[in-house]
């Protein structure tokens, strides 16, 4: 981090702020109600503490990608991780229920068609000031075909569940969506399936859908293990019809952007495994200097002094490298457009009311703007850098989960029966740390992912 | 005892698990309440199970301690938390065997787990090398009183006799007994560990308890702890109760690990993926034959600790290290089934999460795994 201060000591500063902010939070805001939200929510798996989101509402970390000249934060992905790792060690499943919000604009920068940006920049900034819920859901996984969705051989041979119909001025889509992420709460869901279930990939869609629209209800919501501030929710679609303007990726697309917002979103997964492990980290070094076994302090012990240095290890050593990807998505992919001198001056010099205004919306929706500025984009992020951020991603996502995983566990087996109990906080780091080598694809097919990528393609060694 | 009249048990605990603890044994481990165990408790009446280590003469039905693992195992390839209690209960049985024959205290306390119609549930509550000494005895006017307090005890909620290890003033070690009215003796809240919880674990603090001899006139008194055994005697004892426990909770282990198999193997055989069901995918197959492994490595490990010692085929000590390796292969079986089942695995209807739980807390119960390797290397530079 020190060269990158000497070369860019703006964009540092910026996310050496972002994490103060964070920890600021952490530990004002999310920590003193870690545990007994995780007592609520699986007494009650819809319980939702509204004074706890207002809180958090209140610190725009709901906007935080949105450009700060039109009430965000300005957060790119480097600040993004740096926060991140801060709420998580503090605790993963109420970061999750607010962070996964971010699907709504990494989503819409996917996409970058001015409409789509535009309206939903404006209405996450106006719900954020007038203290409103809206949450978005990405809605890929079915009850048949969970990880089946993030690889492309996996996706190409899949037997999908919901069946989609083409209808005049657009779609009729019927089936379930099941372990959606804060699918119960979300006003607003991008629905990830394929048109035609013979031809998965080469259909593969991205639809938007208001949770308002006839045929649409939340179905149960999961009773789970680990991760209970965050709900997880079952989608039920009725014949639910999604008009063609709302159709984000057309047949066919679908793939490429389910890559792109796959991603960030794995590499962000490994972020809150790497937050996950320095939480279980520093509730154990803390226990250990406290507790005694045997007439001596835990911390005495060798044996607990070197599995503490090679947990400690551990993390610094990828914490570094998710760095380093968080710098590169910042260098390019799409927060590099958003960075880009021209955009940035635009956004800074034009008003507030008229970026905002129904008549510039009106003329964002032009399909000859739209494509000539999505156009823009997808030349910015050619599909190779994609597919490489999608295989390091993988890479993180993998890493930081199953070093999340061995840590937890590991730290219980240092701190023994007195430590496990729920009170220090530990035993939920083990519970929470299970699900994260799960969603967004399980470890193994991220793994044979980036074997396709990696070794098969030849790409080893490029990065 | 027979190869056939084991398995003869091992199919009734089996049948008794299906009809008995199959339904609601997911809604117990939500309640944390320990009326559920207790139901079951009294129903396990009808397979003798709270006298099965009881010896025939003083009314039980004096099976062996092999029978007692296959019976936790059993019983565990449905719910580890019941299972758990019976472990703790046999470990106890088998400390109270190692009293010599004439201790009228043994006698009384046999008598009361053969109880026909309301057998005693007892526990025993071990050193953990994890955490200090859990209690000690201190002399008041010539009177011995026992103080401490144990950060987490199996069967708290409900064992009406506790075994306790305690040193005395000139660092003798005692075995006593405290009877559930003793006074002073207090339960803590529930710590909410994360598994086991039909069996919550209770911090046990006794407050001054005195302490009689087991020959004294009020030993059968409700109210006094009562010496059981002190010095090598002692010493020996505690030595076989942990290995029975251990040997005990292996099997749990094993049992659990054998649930998790089996659903993770039928799940394989159904759920399609990259074109073909997922059992046929050789990184599967190599998962589940890695639950295979400690399966049956850990079942002969823990057969062997009940056997008898001998100079050619000697297992002295062996509990301990058939434990961590059957409760580090139920942790790596449960968290690998729950792989397999992936978002399934991790709902709670689902079952395999639960025993993922449940798996943790074998590991820690009487000492993690580190914790006892390095005790085993400890107690031989001693």
């Amino acid at each position: 981090m020190s060269c990158l201060k000497k070369a860019c000591p703006g964009y540092v500063a910026r996310a050496e702020e972002a994490r103060a902010l964070a920890r600021r939070i952490a530990c004002d805001i999310i920590a003193p109600k870690s545990l007994e939200l995780d007592i609520a929510c699986q007494k009650d798996p819809r319980y939702v503490d509204w004074d706890l989101w207002r809180a958090l509402n209140r610190e725009k970390i709901s906007v935080c990608m949105i450009p700060k000249p039109l009430g965000g934060l300005g957060w790119g992905f480097l600040d993004i991780f740096c926060a991140m790792e801060e709420f998580v060690a503090a605790d993963v499943s109420i970061t999750a229920f607010f962070m996964f919000n971010l699907f709504g604009p990494v989503c819409a920068f996917v996409e970058f068609t001015p409409e789509i940006c535009l309206s939903l920049i404006r209405d996450l900034v106006m719900a954020q000031r007038e203290e409103r819920p809206l949450f978005f859901a990405w809605a890929l996984t079915e009850p048949s075909c969970g990880s089946d969705n993030l690889n492309e051989e996996a996706l190409a041979t899949q037997k999908p569940s919901v069946r989609v119909t083409r209808a005049p001025g657009g779609y009729r889509v019927s089936g379930v969506k099941h372990f959606i992420s804060n699918g119960s709460l979300a006003e607003r869901i991008l629905l990830i399936l394929p048109v035609d279930p013979e031809h998965p990939k080469e259909t593969f869609s991205c639809f938007f859908v208001r949770s308002d629209t006839p045929g649409f209800s939340v179905g149960r919501v999961e009773h789970k293990m680990g991760h209970r501030a965050k709900q997880t929710a079952e989608l039920v679609l009725d014949n639910v019809f999604i008009p063609d303007s709302d159709v984000w990726e057309r047949p066919g697309r679908g793939w490429r952007h389910t890559m792109e917002v796959l991603a960030v979103s794995t590499a962000a997964v490994g972020m809150l495994g790497l937050g996950l492990a320095r939480g279980a980290l520093e509730r154990c070094i803390a226990f250990c200097r406290e507790n005694r076994a045997g007439g001596r302090l835990l911390i005495e012990e060798n044996w607990v002094q070197i599995a503490i240095a090679d947990m400690h290890r551990r993390i610094t050593v990828l914490r570094s490298r998710l760095y380093d990807f968080a710098v590169a998505a910042d260098t390019f992919l799409v927060t590099r457009v958003l960075n880009k001198p021209l955009v940035k001056a635009a956004l800074a010099l034009a008003p507030e009311r008229a970026v905002f205004s129904d008549a510039l919306l009106a003329l964002a929706g032009n399909p000859s703007l739209s494509k000539a500025v999505s156009g823009l984009k997808h030349r910015e992020v050619p599909d190779e850098i994609v597919a490489w951020f999608k295989s390091q991603g993988a890479c993180a996502k993998v890493s930081g989960t199953d070093l999340a995983m061995d840590i937890s566990s590991r730290v219980l087996d240092i701190v023994g029966l007195s430590g496990a109990a729920h009170g220090r906080g530990m035993e939920k780091i083990f519970r929470d740390s299970k699900p994260s080598q799960i969603y967004e694809g399980t470890n193994q097919v991220n793994l044979l992912s980036i074997f396709q990528h990696e070794i098969l393609a030849g790409t080893h060694g490029r990065g | 005892m027979a190869g056939a009249e084991l398995g003869r048990i091992v199919s009734e605990c089996r049948r008794f698990a299906r009809k008995e603890v199959e339904h609601g044994l997911l809604a117990a481990d939500d309640a944390r309440d320990a009326s559920w165990v207790a139901g079951l408790w009294k129903k396990s009446l009808s397979l003798d199970l709270p006298a099965l280590l009881v010896p025939r003469e003083h009314g039980g039905a004096g099976e062996s301690d092999l029978c007692a693992a296959l019976v936790a195992g059993s019983l565990a390839r449905w719910c580890a938390g019941l299972a758990s209690v019976f472990a703790f209960h046999f470990a106890a049985l088998r400390a109270l065997s190692a009293l010599p024959e004439n201790s009228p205290v043994k006698a009384r306390l046999f008598s009361a787990a053969a109880s026909s119609a309301d057998p005693a549930m007892f526990t025993v509550i071990l050193p953990d090398p994890s955490a200090p000494e859990l209690y000690e005895i201190k002399t008041q006017n010539e009177s011995p009183e026992i103080s401490g307090r144990s950060p987490a005890a199996g069967n708290a909620a409900l064992a009406r006799f506790f075994l306790v290890f305690a040193k005395d003033e000139a660092g003798i070690l005692n075995l006593l007994m405290v009877p559930r009215g003793a006074a002073g003796l207090s339960f803590g809240p529930d710590p909410l560990f994360p598994g086991l919880c039909a069996n919550p674990l209770l911090p046990v603090a006794m407050e001054r308890i005195p302490a009689v001899s087991s020959n004294a006139a009020d030993a059968a008194s409700t109210a006094r702890a009562v010496l059981l055994a002190g010095g090598s005697k002692a010493e020996k004892i505690l030595e076989t109760a942990r290995n029975a426990f251990f040997g005990f909770v292996a099997a749990v282990a094993v049992g659990l690990a054998e649930a998790c198999f089996e659903h993770a193997f039928d799940y394989a055989k159904n759920r399609y993926q990259f074109g073909k069901m997922i059992v046929h995918h050789s990184e599967l197959q190599r998962m589940l034959g890695r639950m295979l492994q400690g399966i049956k490595v850990g079942r002969a490990a823990y057969t062997r600790v009940f056997e008898e010692d001998s100079a050619v085929f000697p297992n002295a000590g062996l509990g301990v290290f058939a434990k961590t390796w059957c409760a580090d292969a139920a942790l790596s079986t449960a968290s690998d089934c729950v792989q397999i089942f992936g978002g399934y695995g991790v709902m709670h209807e689902y079952g395999m999460e639960k025993r993922m739980r449940d798996a943790k807390m074998l590991q820690l119960l009487g000492g993690s795994t580190p914790w006892l390797l390095v005790e085993s290397v400890k107690s031989q530079l001693a």
